[in-house]
């Protein structure tokens, strides 16, 4: 099932830096990197099932499931973890909605009331 | 009692055996009594202790597990979710799936910061306030609670891993104290408990007692219980492990040990009894056996008694000993038997040679007698008289020198002597002693009846060449003082010589008397004659010796009591005994009294003289009636002959009377007495 909405990075505050690119997002997502300007970035992942979270891998890690897989295995013997999972949209708003540093991809829609900033657009 | 014990060698093993066997099962008995208790309670209290530190170990184990599970959930990731209010019930379906792996009585629930509970497997205290808020707030990590309504708090405080370890709340696990039943043994006896005094829980397994608990101690006893308690793991503060024992169920084993051993003590006694009584008589029997057929045996004199070796043991080999004692007693009894009839044979032949050897008359007939009965004796030997080495091994014969008073070698009995037996030996040596007294028997008999001889010639010639010229002086004197008329000295003279030539006649006439009566040719008058007729003879007799007596101022009595008795004797020889009596004893008095007295009853007459005269050592007594035996002074002896007493002896034994001479010593007077049996 693709993902046909549009979706949106949000963050609990305003952008750090300038801007945030493509190239940026994946290595924040690919545990490459982990600051913008001085604030710990703690991305927030959907579960592997959800659509969102496949059309996010597909364009801005651009790898399939098998390949993330692999990476997230190699970089688990290196000592790292993938972001943390959670198993809904709402939660990933309330997340990043309440503390500081985490970013999620979220639908354009389900923001809502929500008082968080969209840091990315795709 | 113990007199028995002591002298029965059976009774000594009976006690033996019984102490034996009997004493050490008293001292366990002993011991099971006085120190079984308490060894048991040490032993039960050690046993027990171990067993409560299983437990301990087993409750440890249990509140370190449920702690590593809390400490487990509490680092999830997922816990973050509390900052969302769990909401994909994340949070929840880990604390259910961790309760149901659990399987105990408890609520797990998540409370936020704010404690207000986020999320619970009970659904209903979700979105209330944590009523254990206060212990909350103080617990910065693992922590274990105990409240008031039955429950265990196990509670862990949650940090976010998004938000730099910021407190999220806290992980809460509410565990019933009735899950610590696991912990409870069901044992018969024993009663275990988790007990917590602050708030009066009481996990137990059965009724638990009431005890006194007190710090520093681990134990507490009355007389039915033992209890035995310690504070438990520090994560339960204040909860003590308890472990009672029913007194009754810990000594259960030692007073059933102590009744089955009154039991077999009483069992084993008898047994003991009858296995030492019958071992005693075992071991005895046989000996009491020995000890009879030796008592037999010595008391009897039995030498052939045997005893049956009854077994091949130590007793049985002393009956074989004892059998082979008896053979040995009986073979040498035996031979002292046969030495004893030799011996005894030896005898009577010695006293048959000695006998035969007195019959000999002559010295040659000894000779032939002996050599003769010799042969006889030991014909296997040949015997034969000769005059060998004097210091030789053959038995020798010795004669006594007379003349000499000294031994000659006479000759020997020829004999193979060195063949003998040593008993032979003797036996020839006393056959030659024998032989030697006789041939100096018969020497001895032959030279005294030639002395005899001699004497009696020498006496018959003395009285009758000496009485003719003797006759012829008294005819002559006598015939001077009657037809010579001469003046008074010469008349004096003359009668001296015819005084002189009387005395001398008497004394011939006594020898010759004596020389008669030893002779045995003296012939004699026996009568019967009564007591008064006896009386007059010896009254005419002292009447007839009045003037010696009163020559010397003598008192000179007679007295008799007669009855009607008669004796048979010589009265010729009875006045001259009294005379010979009467005139001794006025010759040896000097003054003072003479009495005699007859007495007479109806077994004999007795006539007794007594004087108060110079009397007789009593040591000469045995002595006086020898003949020519004087005791006194030189100028008495001249007046008699020696024979008077030696004659009247002679007289009194000749006509069956009896004559005796006693003093009480010199200077004490003497008494003679002449017996006469009646009839």
């Amino acid at each position: 099932m693709l993902f046909a909405e549009q979706w949106v990075i949000i963050g609990h505050g305003p952008l750090p830096d300038s801007r945030l690119d493509a190239e940026h997002l994946r290595a924040l997502y690919l545990g490459e990197r982990h600051y913008m300007d001085t604030q710990r970035i703690k991305p927030l992942s959907l579960k592997a099932d959800d659509p969102l979270r496949q059309a996010f891998e597909r364009e801005v890690l651009k790898m399939d499931r098998e390949e993330i897989h692999a990476f997230w295995i190699k970089q688990h013997y290196l000592g790292k973890r993938p972001p943390k999972v959670l198993s809904s949209v709402e939660a990933v708003l309330r997340y990043v909605e309440k503390l500081p540093g985490t970013i999620g991809y979220v639908p354009l829609s389900a923001i809502g009331k929500h008082h968080v900033y969209v840091w990315y657009l795709p | 009692m113990m007199r028995r014990i002591k002298n029965s060698l059976s009774a000594k093993l009976l006690v033996l055996l019984f102490l034996i066997g009997f004493i050490p099962y008293l001292l366990i008995l002993i011991y099971t009594k006085v120190y079984g208790q308490e060894q048991i309670l040490e032993s039960t209290i050690a046993r027990e202790s171990v067993q409560m530190l299983q437990i301990e170990e087993a409750v440890d184990m249990h509140l370190q597990q449920l702690r590593r599970g809390l400490l487990f959930l509490a680092q999830l990731e997922l816990m973050d979710d509390v900052v969302v209010n769990d909401l994909d019930h994340r949070i929840l379906q880990t604390l259910e799936a961790y309760h149901e792996v659990l399987g105990l009585e408890a609520t797990l629930l998540v409370v936020d910061d704010q404690h207000h509970i986020v999320s619970s497997t009970e659904i209903a205290m979700i979105d209330h306030s944590y009523s254990y808020a206060k212990e909350l707030s103080h617990t910065k990590e693992f922590q274990v609670y105990t409240v008031d309504d039955g429950k265990i708090l196990f509670v862990v405080p949650l940090f976010s891993q998004l938000d730099n370890g910021r407190e999220l709340g806290h992980l809460i696990m509410e565990y019933g104290v009735e899950n610590l039943h696991r912990f409870n043994l069901n044992s018969r006896g024993v009663t275990t408990a988790l007990w917590s005094p602050q708030f009066n829980y009481r996990v137990s397994s059965g009724e638990l007692l009431p005890f006194e608990l007190e710090e520093g101690r681990e134990l507490s006893e009355d007389s039915e219980r033992l209890t035995l308690y310690r504070p438990i793991n520090p994560l339960l503060e204040g909860w003590y492990l308890i472990y009672q024992l029913d007194k009754s169920v810990v000594f259960g084993f030692l007073e059933q040990l102590n009744l089955y051993l009154v039991m077999g003590a009483v069992f084993g006694m008898a047994t003991i009894a009858m296995l030492a009584f019958y071992m005693a008589r075992r071991v005895v029997y046989p000996l009491k056996l020995l000890q009879e057929q030796t008592r037999v045996m010595v008391a009897e004199h039995r030498y052939d008694l045997k005893v049956p070796p009854c077994s091949d043991d130590e007793v049985g080999q002393l009956a074989r000993s004892f059998n082979v004692l008896s053979d040995d007693i009986e073979s040498v009894m035996a031979a002292l038997k046969a030495e004893s009839q030799l011996r005894m044979l030896r005898l009577t032949q010695l006293i048959a040679l000695f006998h035969q050897l007195l019959s000999s008359q002559n010295e040659q007939s000894c000779l032939q007698i002996a050599l003769h009965a010799l042969q006889e004796i030991v014909p296997e030997h040949k015997v034969a008289f000769k005059v060998m080495d004097e210091n030789g091994p053959h038995p020798a014969i010795y004669l006594y020198d007379f003349e000499h008073q000294r031994e000659l070698y006479y000759g020997s009995l020829s004999i193979d002597f060195d063949g003998l037996e040593e008993e032979e030996k003797e036996f020839f040596l006393a056959a030659a002693a024998m032989i030697s007294a006789r041939l100096n028997q018969l020497r001895a008999y032959k030279r005294l009846q030639k002395d005899d001889e001699a004497k009696r010639t020498f006496i018959s010639y003395l009285s009758h060449e000496l009485r003719t010229p003797l006759h012829a002086i008294l005819t002559q004197t006598q015939y001077l003082i009657g037809y010579e008329s001469m003046n008074e000295i010469q008349l004096d003279k003359i009668a001296h010589i015819e005084n002189a030539s009387q005395q001398l006649l008497s004394m011939i006439n006594d020898l010759l008397d004596l020389a008669k009566l030893e002779a045995g040719k003296y012939d004699l008058q026996l009568e019967t004659v009564g007591c008064e007729e006896i009386v007059g003879t010896v009254d005419t007799l002292m009447q007839m010796l009045a003037p010696l007596a009163e020559q010397k101022k003598l008192e000179y009595t007679l007295h008799s009591a007669c009855q009607e008795v008669q004796c048979v004797i010589d009265l010729r020889l009875l006045r001259r005994v009294v005379s010979n009596l009467l005139s001794n004893a006025i010759k040896f008095t000097e003054d003072g009294t003479i009495s005699c007295s007859i007495k007479a009853d109806a077994q004999e007459v007795v006539i007794m003289i007594r004087d108060s005269g110079r009397g007789i050592d009593p040591k000469l007594l045995s002595t006086l009636c020898d003949p020519f035996v004087q005791y006194g002074a030189a100028s008495e002896v001249e007046k008699g002959s020696g024979v008077g007493l030696a004659l009247s002896q002679r007289y009194a034994t000749l006509f069956g009377a009896r004559l005796e001479i006693s003093s009480e010593g010199l200077g004490k007077g003497a008494c003679a007495t002449v017996s006469m049996s009646t009839i």
